[in-house]
């Protein structure tokens, strides 16, 4: 493909021009002669953008031809339209796009990244990336849609700023509604791209996100939902994702949050006793988290005495020919600070207690 | 809220995202949404490869009777992490060529993933090699796999994309004879200029730059080294060094000239593999170079095409043998089985109103909130239960009441409803005069055997109007407290398990009285 860029001795923004002409024509063009042509020129422009882009062309394109491909990419909104045209492209252009995508973010000048930069200052792309995956669904060929421009704002969230404008979307709380109805495909990315917004900047999420508390709650709400109703692989992720946010030292609001609420243990006590190994270890991670807390809320604390005899039952037989020292010593916490509850015994026994006639 | 209504709870969530989704019709793709069982949709026949991350299975499409590959990974089994298994997946979708097997849709049941993809009936290169009389191929024969191998590289390369698993048995044939790579369980994904450094691959098979685990890792080029290493292997038979040790061949790979095509071949093939493992990756040609080469011209010659007669004459050979290949995993196997809870234990989530289906607390917090609660919820269910009226008559002090035999200590259901010669419940309309009593007595002080055992045998005895009954009673009650000195805790235990049964009475009567 790369030959056709020898051919035609144009300026390295021309591509550009073009490319954004032919994406601009998909909205006046029904009918599917051509159609098809313009897929056809925006397939090749995009493609000849990707090569020069990595350097792929003979002879290597100069410094300065691939500064004014970059501008030319800035200054005509190529990145916006891209993604707002992205399903009107074909297999191959698609997978172009989402490349395109990440050499560009890599760029930098001067210690900066410079369209790290440009997309700060153009919110409204970033809004519509954020929504681009969900409306991917209702287009034909959805499944690869959905995971192009998904793993475009996998791309994204990797540079703080960019994280930061995103984590502000109230788009980003529809992700947990994906990742729970979704495809193998989708219900796996939306969770990844949640992982991605709050695991990796730790210091912004903890300082401008979970700092308003209602966030906090809600991203409580909103992970115990997938982990109660999800699918097995939904509610496999989902406690992996708590669990790691749980164990990030800055989210302590959380994980206090979290472990104060007897409905949290409640679920968390039901994912223990699932039939699935992995989920039974995994709400381990979590449950021993309430075990281990010192100061432990009434009511959660009410649960557990409640349940101590059922849970040392439980815990006996739990992952019992494990290897793992590591969960073994945890194990053996856990079960002695079950065993140092109060035991009680026969609840509303006030109705057969009495002080004997002989007393 | 308590566990029933957290299921409850679910069922309404369910529901209603349901009905959202229903709603939103301007959603085309169903598979997207959809989440159908896979065995619903695929007639699953015989197993037809163990691949390095599941079984893989010929399957029938219900709908258009195709023929389908389906992989079945048992997520609670494998070692890998969901997230690998997923990149592995996109990997997948991204690649649409006739060279390399199609990937269609991936589904979740029970706790396995179902990996649907093209079918190649043809089974795979090794398959060949291990079937046919002669155990290898012609040289033309193995040019033209060569070449269409090429083509699958050159595409996948021109992807940023390493196979890093080229041999024989991932070299697949359709019923036609066609070539198509599969297998991509280990293929990775490389950057503009990132280079892999994950060591995965056979040994036979694996390129020395891989092995050797230089600081600039290994590119695309790897997949040329063993593809030169397949030529071989087609040609002979087997890949070099295949006598030896895997690890040892591992060891010697980096360290070794590169082997070379023993035997009567063309110079042609030989010049073709030898540029194929040339040690310096950097030097070795890349794919679209290695397709002008002499050798695959060979692929065009007369006789050759496609590999259609060896296909059929393997499936000839394999029918008559009646071979197939045992899967690693069943099927059938369910983690979650039909109609089962998902759940090994019941916790007891209660926090005020006992449910009346539900087995009754053991071992409840005895606060004074607490205490009241529970009585008036017991005195609503003994005035809704038939047993209300029966229960009124108080034996004790009554003229007319019948010699009492001391049998309410089994009760079962159909003794309870009958049972009128011991009211054992009575003491709840005793007055005041108990409160106060009970008071007197908190958890620490709790002493099974006295406070309720001997308390109750004494209540009974009150009761008992025959010398012999008070007799019976007296020496019943000093077994008890026999039994109780010799094994401490057995009071404890014994009023629990009547507790128990009487709370699980209870609620059938509640149950059946209100049907």
């Amino acid at each position: 493909m790369a030959f056709w860029w020898k051919k035609t001795p144009k300026t390295a923004s021309d591509y550009a021009r073009l490319l954004s002409e032919q994406l601009n024509k998909f909205d006046n063009t029904s009918a599917s002669d051509s159609r098809r042509k313009v897929q056809d020129e925006c397939s090749k422009y995009l493609s000849g953008i990707k090569h020069f882009l990595l350097g792929e062309v003979e002879p290597e394109p100069s410094c300065e031809s691939v500064d004014e491909l970059y501008d030319a990419i800035y200054q005509l909104d190529i990145l916006h339209d891209l993604l707002a045209k992205m399903p009107e492209l074909e297999f191959e252009p698609r997978k172009d796009v989402a490349l395109i995508f990440a050499t560009c973010l890599r760029r930098s000048r001067d210690n900066k990244f410079v369209t790290v930069d440009y997309l700060v200052a153009k919110p409204q792309t970033l809004s519509l990336m954020l929504r681009t995956p969900e409306l991917a669904l209702t287009k034909p060929s959805a499944s690869d849609l959905f995971l192009k421009s998904g793993s475009i704002i996998l791309e994204c969230l990797k540079y703080e700023q960019l994280c930061r404008v995103m984590l502000r979307d109230p788009q980003l709380w529809v992700f947990f509604d994906l990742a729970r109805g979704g495809s193998f495909e989708v219900s796996t990315e939306s969770l990844q791209i949640l992982t991605s917004f709050f695991t990796v900047h730790h210091k912004l999420v903890a300082t401008e996100f979970f700092s308003h508390q209602p966030n906090l709650q809600k991203l409580i709400d909103k992970i115990n939902k997938l982990m109660a109703h999800g699918n097995y692989v939904t509610k496999r992720q989902s406690v992996k994702l708590l669990h790691s946010l749980i164990m990030i030292r800055s989210y302590n609001q959380l994980l206090t949050t979290y472990i104060n609420s007897p409905e949290n243990l409640k679920l968390i006590m039901i994912l223990l006793s699932d039939r699935s190994k992995n989920l039974q270890m995994g709400s381990f991670n979590i449950f021993k988290v309430f075990v281990a807390n010192p100061r432990k809320s009434k009511p959660v604390l009410d649960i557990m005495v409640k349940n101590r005899d059922k849970l040392l039952h439980y815990l006996a037989c739990f992952n019992a020919d494990s290897k793992d020292t590591t969960f073994l010593d945890e194990k053996e916490y856990v079960v002695q600070e079950i065993e140092s509850l109060p035991r009680l015994v026969s609840p509303n026994s006030d109705l057969t207690l009495g002080t004997s006639p002989q007393n | 809220m308590t566990k029933t209504s957290i299921v409850t709870g679910l069922d309404t969530f369910v529901k209603s995202y349901k009905s959202h989704k229903s709603h939103k019709s301007q959603i085309t793709d169903t598979s997207v949404i959809m989440n159908e069982k896979p065995s619903r949709l695929y007639e699953i026949k015989e197993c037809v490869g163990k691949g390095s991350f599941g079984d893989v299975f010929r399957a029938i499409d219900r709908q258009t009777g195709e023929a389908v590959a389906i992989k079945i990974i048992n997520l609670e089994e494998t070692q890998d992490d969901i997230d690998v298994l997923a990149q592995e997946i996109y990997f997948l979708s991204e690649l649409k060529a006739p060279f390399v097997t199609s990937y269609f849709r991936t589904f979740v049941e029970d706790v396995s993933m179902w990996i649907v993809m093209e079918f190649c009936g043809g089974g795979s290169c090794a398959d060949l090699l291990k079937h046919l009389p002669e155990h290898r191929l012609s040289e033309n024969k193995v040019a033209y796999i060569i070449r269409e191998v090429l083509f699958g590289l050159d595409y996948l390369h021109g992807q940023k994309k390493i196979h890093r698993d080229i041999k024989a048995a991932n070299i697949l044939l359709t019923d036609d004879g066609e070539v198509k790579l599969g297998d991509f369980g280990v293929s990775g994904q490389i950057m503009a200029t990132l280079k892999r450094t994950t060591f995965v691959g056979t040994p036979y098979w694996m390129a020395p730059e891989i092995i050797a685990k230089k600081d600039n890792g290994y590119n695309e080029k790897a997949d040329i080294w063993s593809l030169g290493i397949t030529a071989i292997e087609l040609l002979t038979g087997q890949p070099p060094y295949a006598k030896h040790d895997p690890m040892k061949v591992l060891v010697n790979i980096p360290l070794r000239k590169p082997p070379k095509l023993q035997g009567r071949f063309t110079g042609t093939a030989r010049d073709f593999i030898a540029l194929c493992l040339i040690k310096d990756p950097d030097l070795r040609p890349s794919a679209a170079e290695l397709l002008g080469h002499k050798f695959l011209n060979k692929a065009s010659w007369r006789g050759s095409g496609t590999l259609k007669r060896e296909v059929d004459l393997v499936k000839a050979l394999k029918k008559r043998i009646n071979y197939f290949k045992e899967p690693r995993h069943s099927v059938e196997d369910n983690v979650y089985p039909m109609g089962a809870s998902i759940h090994l234990q019941n916790w007891n989530f209660d926090t005020v109103k006992t449910s009346t289906k539900q087995t009754p607390v053991l071992s409840r917090r005895r606060t004074s909130n607490d205490q009241r609660k529970p009585i008036t919820k017991l005195q609503i269910v003994e005035e809704l239960s038939p047993k209300t009226e029966t229960s009124h008559i108080s034996a004790m002090g009554s003229p007319n009441a019948d010699t009492p035999t001391t049998n309410a200590t089994s009760p079962s259901v159909g003794h309870y409803h009958h049972e009128k010669d011991l009211d054992i419940s009575m003491g709840l309309h005793e007055g005041e005069a108990m409160k106060k009593d009970i008071r007197h007595v908190d958890s620490k002080e709790l002493n099974y055997f006295k406070h309720i055992i001997l308390y109750s045998f004494n209540r009974v005895l009150e009761r008992a109007r025959s010398g012999d009954t008070k007799l019976d009673v007296t020496r019943l009650r000093d077994i008890f407290e026999e039994a109780e000195s010799s094994q401490p805790g057995l009071s404890e235990a014994f009023v629990e398990e009547v507790y128990i049964r009487m709370e699980e009475i209870k609620g059938y009567i509640v149950e059946t009285s209100f049907q």
